[in-house]
């Protein structure tokens, strides 16, 4: 390694130039000088990028003839060197970027050669999202990839990814190396900033190259990495305000205590049940706030908006010899939180940093490197314990605001001259959110997070033509140190004399000192990949092949076995493809892997696929159409495979022999656990994919991708089909590759851009995808003949929910409106006894009894059918401006629990409820939005169709507007560029849900969506 | 050729760098054991014994809250006692709403360990020897019946599955096995398993070191007692077990268990430790060399918290008040006489009792003279919550004719509470003087700072011994004590003799002028004198009652039984249920001889000993104090008050709830209870009898458990049998 950075400077600092260097400027069609544009030598070897002001230099020295510009979005244009010296360029746009470069991960690809079926995006354009997490700029912005956010909170939200429908997380392919463990974390632990690009793999011919990983997709990040030139720095600050998109409707106390009498009285309770109209009345004047209080806790604990900062410096440069990026991002995001501990701040406060240095180095004609360093160290402080924040969250809508809060008043006790008071007030029920933020002490976690690469390329063309080996070892190593310093505190319950604020002592707590403890966590992994690639062209023919071999050994943060045994994967996989005059291209992609998750005999999987395109606009009889400029068909067939959702060591038995037991005198204890399944496998999908990619004017493309995916092996466990009686549990039962379950749709995606006149560019775009499981055979048993649906699961999407329809016949409103309605509709309910405001419902196997037989599908399982994006901006000279509106469509669930049903805790009431059926609201043909209200479970606390949400939506997801300071601006401070940008996550949401309380992610008790405006400065040098 | 050679080096250095990793992705040991090989190890086996263990859903407290003993004081919120006094269990939530959830899945895991040990301890390789295997298998045959019958009490008929059956088993020929058979097969295990040798190490009646919790000769007896009194109960009758033959059964289990050292529990409690041996029973924790408890037979139960979760909301760090015993449980307490005070109700809300007025019972003092056992299991509004208050007493000579006599006491804080201060004539020890009659006394009513607490006489009282006691304290409040005092007085604190001190008291020989009794002292400390509580139910009361918080009763009551009125915060010291006591055998075999010959029939037991019906039921009544029930009952007769001893013995032992359900009462005894609301007037209280809303659980599919219904589906798919139980 020494020997290597050696080599590195030395060759650095002895960096000459000897020929002389060709330069010249890149216009596009309306003479606009166009930056960034890369220029190759037609060998390869020598590169240069053009400026701000479209200027470029380069150095050939590698023999070649030509050279070729690229740029995003233009088609390529090669030209001969000769003997002159100055070449200036005009690029032709083309929206179908046939010359864009794909990164497949192992290998890559140029868009006209692609068989496979891709979605890509550039690291500028996930730039725009103000979030401090890289995967929740994904959203609305990758075809076929779907996105839900299922935890919220600020700076630590969680995503899960799927793509085409039910593949849940994708392999993550980080600059060529899998990570396939802890990958959301991994993922945050880069900024967007360091991102080249990301491209999605989604069919047979990309992914199954990556055998028992790449079924689930693969997100293939590559990073930026240095460019022949100048140093350029550029500086991007950003200051973020950060509010939640929605808030629980609050009831005030007069209004709870109404609520709550309402509710007992519908039980039989009698009127007055909780509170006498006296005390409702004082709760409504305020007049004895300490007695009748109207506590709003929402407002006492969070803060209207939380602010975030972010500072972004990277530099980038080098020579033929040494190129280097460089990349430093410090992020400081504060608390919605309240606190008010005088003695210690508890409240959350993150900070993060990570640095990227990516480095190139052609250390002789044949040879080149690259060490690739990155880290992260995020330092954090919570309350109370770790991923407290969403208990403390979810609690504030636990306690209600009649209840005095959140501490007792504070008073000089006579005899002792203490202060006393001041205790933390809860219910019998619940705890309040107070102890947790103030008296709970906190919690200080480091994560440090070390990612190294590094990689020597080896050109062998001494061999023959074409030939490149190379070789990486990537290691990343991940430490979190906890330092606790918690402590306990005393609750207290007001007594349930109202005339007195008297309280009594909750629980066997009491308050203790602050203490520290400490704790840790590890993992790392390393990985070695080694590549052979074939590349050359006899004449219009193109034949390329690229091998290649992975091992991968993993120590999982886990402490118990089996997880802390480490995990061994090792990959091999071929790759061969031939194009004719890039019109007819044929591909095959083998891989070849496996892990020590399965037995011996069945430990690799084989995973072929083959692929073909046609390029139609490319012959002779296409070719003269001019509004055509491109016509491709695209055909994909092969196995991937998966081999996660499997225990680990599933093959074998997990018996175990220790001390101990219940009786003393035995000594030991055997305890049988999981029963091994030796013949287990990875599931085998096996997909098609059918794309064509039309082109017209070069301004405007349109893609459409026809998928189809069957699993034949899918994992399945023993509830389905093995009675208990049989005595070993069913969690040790053998999971067997017995099911079967297909999921089929299409991406479809349309760009267009249009330079109007030299100043004025417009472009808009956007993709819609839509995805469909059904699960054929999971070993599911037929239910009896009397059940309205004897299957609930195959048949039916993953995740099908099923309840009742209520019965809105005969004109009814759906709700019981009085006894003689009970009565008359002759129906028993097995789970209670309806009153009146209760839920009707549909007898649908007319046995006259309400029960799971009539159960019906509801909703339409655990995942969307439709999610789409469109874009669109525009920049005209200084300024530009972009949009992005991503959303859902066809996906309902049924709702349940807090907010909706009124009963838990001490009545937790949604907006719905403040107009639950009551007689009088009945009878004066008011409005009824709930069921009557009830103190316990009532029979409507079953899932139906009046409580399904229908959870699509439309969101302006982003929106930015930039401003370029005039050229002469910027040179007053010796800046290239100076830029602000004024942007918005999550601005605006339209959605279909019934009330206002959430949105249409998460529940009532869930931090929301954020919504984020965002100032920006960015300075280039 | 050169470079064909390089491309065959490179294949093999790929293929070394394969096949090296290849050997890499093979698990190296973890401690994991083979389940073949486990029988041919001794410590192994023994082990694997050892796991048999631990199946059994432990009784609890709360499962009083889902019969006629209680109403729960969370029967207002959501969840499993709303849903089951509403009737909206299912199926599906029968599991989270009932007292042990679904014990279904874990007694057949217990079962087939009990099976696969049964199938391989005769061919073991093992090193043990034969009497060894036989005990061993004795207690996995035990375990497996006791597994069964906890089966079968819950789901009536159930799959009999008597081997391990093997992964690809063919499940379409399953069927469930009626009551009955089950019993038959539960008997011939129990059998099988007192075939054992009684010997330590095979299978002995005695508990050894180390073995609480094992299975002992006495629990397949009890087993058989219990499986066949319900096979020959209403509910499972089917022709094959009799009255006869339960009486046959549980005669012998009785006689056994008495011929080897079991008898019921009559340590009388110290210090005031319970209110009486019944009450001490249930606070002892049975152990394993049996030196104290002899009447219990498998306690199953783990410790309870009842203090905690069935407790008042004066005892801090209380969660709630759980189960809240019934008006209808307090009712059936008998007089102390043994007379039955309420007979019946004149009214369907059972609000108008019908009072026997031969029982002396007062409805405006319902609480006094019942049943010891009463006082034992609930706390009612007046009883006593610390039956040891603190008291301070001295013993003094007069060496002259005294005109006073005082104690003095230390600064408390303001205003503190009341003292009694006593004095009695000096009779051969402290306890036998401070229980005769006083000479004076007087009670001082939020006495000051620093008072000096005593009684002055006009004609002085004669030269000699006495003793003064301050006692009834409503507060902590206390005495000072002086370290080194040299008087020949003696100090007492709560009926214990203090060792280096004595409490500062003087005495006036002459009116007004009074001398110390101690002397000689540099420093002084206070002395607590621990207030003796009451409960207090009445509306308003300190542990009032409430409709709607939990941490209040619901019903005016209290549980009692188990709970060991010191147990707080610091100190867990409550009981825990008996799965088998003596007591239960005593019942079951008055229950099957009642039903087979009458209530006054004598039954041989065996070598001599005979005991009819009756007999059985006073012995339990003998040691909780009771007197005999009468002679010459009718069957009928005899039933209700056997029927109402079971209740009243047994109450919050997790047995009622199977014995209403045996006896097909459900829907008489579940349809609704009632509670007392008591107001106070002054000292006087006025007590109101009300009914909670009717319970929807006592209808006949409320007799069983159902099964799970993924269960249910499962086996309509082999068998195209429906396997639920009825109604569900």
């Amino acid at each position: 390694m020494a020997f290597l950075f050696g080599m590195i400077f030395g060759t650095a600092l002895n960096a000459q130039n000897e020929t002389p260097s060709i330069k010249g400027v890149v216009h596009n069609e309306f003479g606009k000088p166009l930056a960034g544009v890369m220029i190759n030598s037609e060998k390869g070897k020598d590169h240069a990028f053009t400026d701000e002001k479209g200027e470029y230099s380069i150095v050939v020295n590698d023999g070649s003839n030509c050279l070729v510009f690229s740029f995003t979005g233009y088609v390529n244009k090669k030209v001969s060197v000769g003997e002159i010296n100055h070449i200036d360029v005009n690029l032709k746009s083309d929206v179908s970027n046939p010359d864009e470069v794909i990164q497949l991960g192992y290998s890559s690809q140029s868009r006209d050669e692609l068989t496979g079926s891709v979605s890509t995006v550039s690291g500028d354009e996930l730039e725009k999202s103000p979030v401090s997490n890289l995967s929740m700029t994904f959203d609305g912005r990758l075809p076929g990839l779907f996105t839900q956010e299922t935890s919220s909170e600020l700076s630590r939200a969680n995503t899960n990814l799927y793509v085409r429908g039910q593949a849940e997380q994708p392999l993550v392919v980080i600059d060529g190396i899998p990570t396939s463990y802890n990958t959301n974390e991994t993922l945050d632990y880069i900024s967007p900033n360091e991102i080249q690009s990301i491209t999605l793999l989604k069919d047979a011919a990309t992914e199954a190259l990556y055998g028992i990983q790449g079924s689930n997709g693969v997100l293939v990040i590559t990073t930026k990495r240095g460019q022949t030139g100048k140093l350029k720095v550029n500086a991007r600050v950003d200051e973020s305000v950060q509010q939640v998109t929605t808030k629980p409707t609050f009831i005030n106390s007069a209004e709870y205590a109404t609520l709550r009498n309402e509710a007992a009285e519908n039980d039989g309770l009698g009127q007055n049940y909780f509170y006498s109209n006296q005390q409702i009345a004082a709760f409504k004047s305020g007049t004895n706030p300490t007695l009748y209080p109207n506590t709003n806790w929402y407002n006492l604990f969070m803060k209207p908006a939380a602010q975030m900062q972010r500072v972004d410096v990277n530099m980038n440069g080098g020579t033929d010899q040494v190129k280097y990026f460089t990349d430093i991002n410090v992020m400081n995001q504060g608390s919605q939180f309240k606190t008010d501990n005088p003695g210690y701040n508890s409240n959350e406060h993150f900070t993060w940093a990570n640095f990227r240095s990516n480095v190139d180095a052609k250390i002789n004609s044949y040879l080149s490197g690259h060490l690739d360093l990155t880290g992260n160290v995020k330092n954090e402080r919570t309350p109370g314990n770790l991923d407290f924040s969403q208990t403390i969250y979810q609690n504030i809508f636990l306690i209600p605001s009649a209840v005095y809060g959140p501490v007792t008043p504070s008073y000089i006790d006579p005899t002792t001259k203490q202060q006393t008071g001041d205790q933390v007030i809860s219910t019998n029920l619940a705890d309040s959110p107070y102890g947790m933020l103030n008296r709970s002490g906190y919690t200080n976690d480091v994560v440090t997070n070390i990612y190294a690469h590094f990689g020597l390329d080896l050109d062998m063309s001494f061999l023959t033509k074409g030939l490149k080996a190379s070789g990486t070892v990537a290691y990343q190593t991940n430490t979190i140190d906890f330092l606790y310093n918690k402590q306990d505190y005393e609750r207290v319950v007001r007594t349930n004399a109202p005339d007195t604020l008297a309280f009594t002592q909750k629980g066997g707590d009491t308050n203790t000192p602050l203490s520290y403890s400490k704790s840790s966590s590890y993992y790392y992994y390393l990985s070695y990949n080694a590549i052979v690639s074939y590349d050359r062209n006899f004449g219009l023919s193109h034949v390329s092949g690229m091998g290649y071999t992975y091992y991968q050994k993993l120590q999982s943060s886990a402490t118990t076995s089996p997880g802390l045994i480490p995990y061994t994967r090792l990959h091999t996989g071929l790759e061969a493809s031939y194009d004719y005059n890039k019109k007819y291209i044929l591909r095959f992609d083998m891989g070849y892997s496996g892990s020590d998750s399965y037995a011996p005999g069945n430990r690799f999987t084989t995973t072929p696929a083959i692929s073909a395109g046609w390029v139609a606009s490319r012959e002779s009889f296409l070719k003269d159409i001019n509004w055509l400029n491109n016509l491709k068909l695209r055909a994909s067939y092969g196995k991937t495979a998966n081999d996660q959702g499997v225990n680990r060591f599933a093959y074998l038995d997990n018996d175990t022999w220790n001390g101990g037991g219940p009786i003393g005198s035995l000594q030991y204890t055997v305890n049988e656990g999981q029963i091994g399944n030796p013949n287990i496998k990875p599931e085998i999908s096996t997909k098609q994919n059918y794309g064509i990619d039309l082109g017209f004017f070069n301004q405007l493309s349109v893609g459409l991708d026809v998928f189809r995916e069957r699993c034949d092996n899918m994992l399945i466990n023993a509830t389905g089909d093995i009675p208990t009686f049989q005595g070993v549990p069913l969690s040790n039962y053998p999971t067997i590759n017995g099911g079967i379950v297909e999921n089929m749709g299409y991406d479809f995606t349309a760009n267009y851009t249009k330079a109007i006149t030299k100043d004025l560019t417009v472009f808009v775009g956007g993709f819609l995808s839509y995805a469909k499981n059904w699960v054929i055979y999971s070993a599911e048993p037929l239910k009896s003949s009397d059940y309205a649906y004897r299957k609930w699961t195959e048949g039916f999407s993953v995740g099908q929910q099923f309840g009742y329809l209520v019965d809105y016949s005969k004109g009814g409103n759906g709700f019981f409106n009085s006894q003689s309605d009970i009565t008359n509709s002759k129906l028993s309910y097995a789970f209670g006894t309806p009153r009146v405001g209760d839920l009707k419902y549909k007898d649908v196997n007319h046995d006259g009894v309400i029960d799971q037989r009539d159960e019906v599908p509801l909703g339409t399982g655990s995942m969307p059918r439709y999610y789409y994006g469109i874009s669109g901006g525009l920049s005209y000279k200084s300024f530009d401006l972009s949009f992005l509106f991503q959303g859902i469509g066809e996906y309902k669930t049924v709702e349940s629990g807090w907010g909706i049903y009124g009963t838990d805790y001490d009545g937790i009431f949604g907006s719905l409820l403040e107009n639950a059926y009551t007689p009088t609201r009945f009878a004066n043909g008011e409005k009824i939005t709930a069921p009557a209200l009830s103190l316990t479970t009532t029979t409507n606390q079953q899932p139906s169709d009046y409580y399904l949400y229908n959870r699509a939506y439309l969101r302006l997801k982003n929106l930015e507007i930039g401003y370029t300071l005039p050229n002469k601006v910027a040179k007053a401070i010796s800046a290239n560029k100076i830029r602000f940008t004024l942007s918005a996550q999550n601005l605006v949401t339209w959605d279909k849900m019934k009330s206002n309380d959430y949105g249409p992610e998460g529940g009532y008790g869930t931090i929301p969506v954020y919504r984020v405006y965002n100032v920006g400065l960015s300075l280039l040098f | 050729m050169k470079k064909y050679n390089i491309f065959l080096f490179l294949s093999i250095v790929a293929s070394v760098f394969f096949i090296s990793c290849s050997n890499e992705l093979n698990l190296q040991s973890d401690g994991r054991i083979d389940i073949t090989t486990v029988f041919t190890d001794r410590y192994e086996t023994m082990g694997y014994l050892n796991s048999c263990y631990g199946y059994l859903p432990g009784p609890y407290i709360d499962r009083a809250s889902y019969c006629d003993e209680a109403e729960d004081c969370d029967d207002n919120i959501p969840g499993a006692r709303s849903d089951w006094y509403n009737g909206t269990t299912t199926a599906l939530t029968y599991a989270s709403d009932s007292q042990d959830g679904s014990p279904w899945t874990g007694l057949y895991e217990g079962i087939r360990k009990c099976n696969v040990f049964l199938a391989n301890i005769w061919t073991s390789t093992a090193y043990a020897t034969n009497e060894e295997k036989e005990g061993w298998a004795a207690q996995a045959h035990t375990l497996r019946a006791l597994y069964y019958l906890q089966l079968i009490k819950r789901y009536g008929a159930v799959p009999l599955i008597d081997k391990p059956l093997p992964i690809n088993y063919d499940y379409s020929k399953s069927t469930k096995s009626k009551f009955s058979t089950v019993v038959t097969f539960i008997l011939a295990d129990c059998d099988s398993a007192l075939t054992a040798p009684a010997t330590q190490n095979g299978f002995p009646w005695g508990i050894y070191n180390n073995q609480f919790g094992i299975m002992s000769r006495a629990i397949p007896y009890a087993i058989k007692s219990e499986a066949v009194t319900y096979a020959a109960s209403p509910l499972w009758a089917d022709g094959t077990y009799s009255w006869a033959d339960a009486m046959a059964i549980n005669k012998d289990a009785l006689y056994q268990c008495l011929s080897n050292d079991y008898s019921l529990f009559n340590v009388q409690p110290i210090n005031h430790a319970a209110q009486n041996a019944y009450a001490l029973y249930f606070i002892t924790s049975s152990n394993d060399q049996r030196s104290v408890d002899k009447e219990t037979i498998y306690q199953g139960g783990g410790q309870m918290a009842i203090w905690q979760y069935a407790g008042m909301p004066t005892n801090l760090g209380m969660n709630k008040s759980g189960p809240n015993p019934t008006q209808d449980l307090v009712d059936s307490y008998e007089m102390a006489n043994g007379q039955v005070p309420i007979s019946g109700y004149s009214d369907a809300d059972h609000l108008q009792p019908i009072i026997n007025p031969a029982s002396g019972y007062d409805p405006n003092n319902p609480y006094a003279n019942r049943d010891p056992r009463f006082y034992a299991s609930v706390y009612y509004n007046g009883a006593l919550r610390n039956l040891n208050p603190g008291t301070a007493g001295m013993q003094f000579t007069a060496t002259a004719p005294f005109y006073g006599i005082e104690a003095l006491c230390p600064d408390w804080g303001n205003n503190i509470g009341n003292l009694t201060f006593t004095l009695y004539k000096w009779n051969t020890n402290y306890a036998t003087s401070v229980a005769g009659t006083p000479i004076g006394q007087q009670t001082f009513v939020n006495f000051k700072d620093e008072s000096q607490l005593g009684l002055s006489f006009s004609t002085p009282l004669p030269a000699g011994t006495y003793v003064w006691e301050l006692s009834n304290a409503t507060q902590v409040v206390g005495v000072w004590e002086w370290t080194d005092g040299t008087s020949t007085a003696v100090s007492y604190n709560t009926g214990v003799q203090l060792t280096n001190g004595n409490y500062r008291s003087q005495i006036a020989y002459a009116p007004n002028n009074y001398t110390s009794l101690v002397s000689g002292c540099s420093s002084q400390t206070p002395v607590q004198i621990t207030p003796g509580r009451t409960v207090q139910s009445y509306v308003g009361g300190a542990d009032g009652i409430s409709a709607t918080d939990r941490t209040h009763t619901r019903t005016g009551y209290y549980v009692a039984k188990f709970n060991n009125y010191q147990s707080g915060q610091s100190n867990s010291a409550d009981g825990a249920i008996r799965v088998f006591r003596l007591a239960e055998l005593y019942l079951n075999f008055a229950e099957s001889a009642y039903q087979a010959g009458g209530p006054d029939v004598e039954v041989s037991l065996g070598s001599g000993m005979t005991m009819s019906a009756r007999d059985a039921v006073d012995a339990i009544r003998e040691r909780a104090g009771m007197p005999d029930l009468p002679s010459g009952m009718s069957q009928a007769d005899f039933e209700v008050r056997y029927r109402n001893e079971r209740r009243v013995e047994l109450a919050f032992e997790s047995q009622r709830f199977f014995d209403v359900r045996r006896w097909k009462i459900l829907s008489q005894t579940d349809q609704f209870v009632t509670g007392m609301q008591i107001t106070a007037n002054g000292s006087n209280y006025t007590y109101t009898r009300f009914r909670f809303p009717n319970r929807n659980d006592s209808s006949d599919k409320w007799l069983l458990y159902p099964l799970d219904q993924s269960e249910v589906n499962i086996m309509q798919g082999y068998t195209g049998v429906n396997w639920q139980n009825p109604g569900w």
